[in-house]
């Protein structure tokens, strides 16, 4: 520690601090860091929730459809598909519930919060594009007379969500990376810097 | 770069990922100066507190889109002072803090050399001058920020921290001399 580093210690320690004071500080410190949500930002997070329940939407219907659904090759694809439909359907549910909780507390917790979002999405993605797809496989390989049209337009519509929330899961996973690498040469250039002071210290 | 300030850097970074206890020690490392400058320009105990916690409200809020790490201590100062201004316009007081400094700009330049070097002295004698002087000699010995940053964080131009700092040096001087002859 140079002179400048002493004197701003000593000065520092100057300061004699009410302990009710600092430990009420500390203690709402640590509260903060669940943000508190402006009126706009609670509003996104019930369109989100509204977004969200097509999702729901969309997997109870393909359940609807894989019930009744008669094809003649494939058909043991059927119930295993229209159980992952109402698995998927049931945690769509869940997230949209997720997203409508920081709305109504008016709170959002910045460590725990995203990474249950961010995991129940992924799950999700990966639902639909596998029941999305095999089930337009299916129907691809044998016309269904009067289901077919109904299909396209859901594999429309949700090809279009897909590739939503894959630019939205993508632009966040790079800004996720970025910070990653930058909390990782940080990490790197401190631990020169304290090699460098040790040097220092020794010659 | 020095290692505090990479280790600043990294919390806010980390901070960024959403790990709650780099806030928690972020916090703490910038309690005590930040809590050192806001009493030196609010005498009361209770309400610098009270604007230490808005000062982290704020920052709570924009840690998350900080692009800089780096500029921690500058944004953190600024932030503190907007507080600091805000509670003194509340009581009418904004005078108090912005009173006539001679736009005196001179030559002089702070070498580094700390004269004072008993900082119980210089604590108490910080309470005896001025707040206009108060806050940039404050600033100045906390050593978080540079002239420019402090420049930044009070608004005015690098050269007219540098004219404070020489009439605040003055100024203390002068008081703790006169402490000493009593």
């Amino acid at each position: 520690m140079n002179k400048k580093e002493k004197f701003r210690d000593q000065l520092l320690s100057q300061e004699k601090t009410n302990p009710d004071y600092q430990n009420n500080f500390q203690l709402e410190a640590k509260k903060m860091y669940t943000e508190k949500l402006k009126k706009s930002q609670r509003f996104a997070h019930v369109l989100a929730a509204l977004l969200i329940s097509i999702f729901t939407l969309f997997f109870w219907a393909m359940a609807k459809v894989l019930e009744n659904l008669q094809i003649e090759h494939g058909e043991s694809l059927l119930e295993p598909l229209r159980l992952a439909s109402t698995w998927a359907m049931f945690l769509s549910l869940v997230l949209v519930l997720l997203s409508l909780w920081p709305a109504i507390r008016g709170r959002i917790g910045l460590r725990v919060y995203p990474k249950i979002v961010r995991f129940i999405f992924w799950i999700l993605i990966f639902a639909i594009i596998t029941v999305n797809f095999t089930v337009f496989d299916l129907i691809q390989k044998q016309v269904v007379p009067g289901i077919s049209n109904q299909i396209t337009w859901l594999f429309t519509m949700t090809t279009l969500i897909i590739v939503m929330g894959v630019y939205m899961l993508l632009s966040g996973r790079i800004d996720r990376g970025d910070l990653k690498n930058k909390a990782k040469t940080l990490e790197l250039e401190y631990r020169i810097a304290e090699l460098e002071e040790k040097l220092d210290q020794g010659s | 770069m020095n290692k505090e300030s990479i280790y600043n850097q990294l919390l806010v970074v980390r901070c960024r990922q959403g790990d709650q206890e780099a806030w928690a020690e972020l916090v703490s490392r910038w309690e005590k100066p930040l809590l050192y400058y806001t009493r030196r320009m609010i005498d009361n105990e209770h309400q610098a507190w009270q604007i230490l916690q808005e000062t982290w409200l704020h920052v709570v809020k924009g840690i998350g889109t900080i692009k800089r790490p780096e500029y921690l201590p500058k944004w953190l100062y600024s932030i503190c002072r907007h507080k600091i201004l805000t509670y003194y316009r509340q009581q009418h007081k904004e005078n108090e803090l912005q009173d006539a400094v001679s736009s005196v700009v001179d030559a002089y330049e702070p070498n580094g050399d700390l004269p004072f070097e008993n900082a119980e002295a210089v604590h108490w004698g910080l309470g005896r001058i001025k707040p206009v002087f108060r806050e940039v000699l404050t600033l100045y010995f906390l050593q978080d920020l540079s002239i420019d940053e402090i420049a930044e964080v009070l608004s005015v131009p690098a050269g007219t921290v540098k004219s404070r700092l020489f009439h605040a040096r003055q100024k203390l001087r002068n008081v703790l001399e006169d402490t000493q002859n009593e």
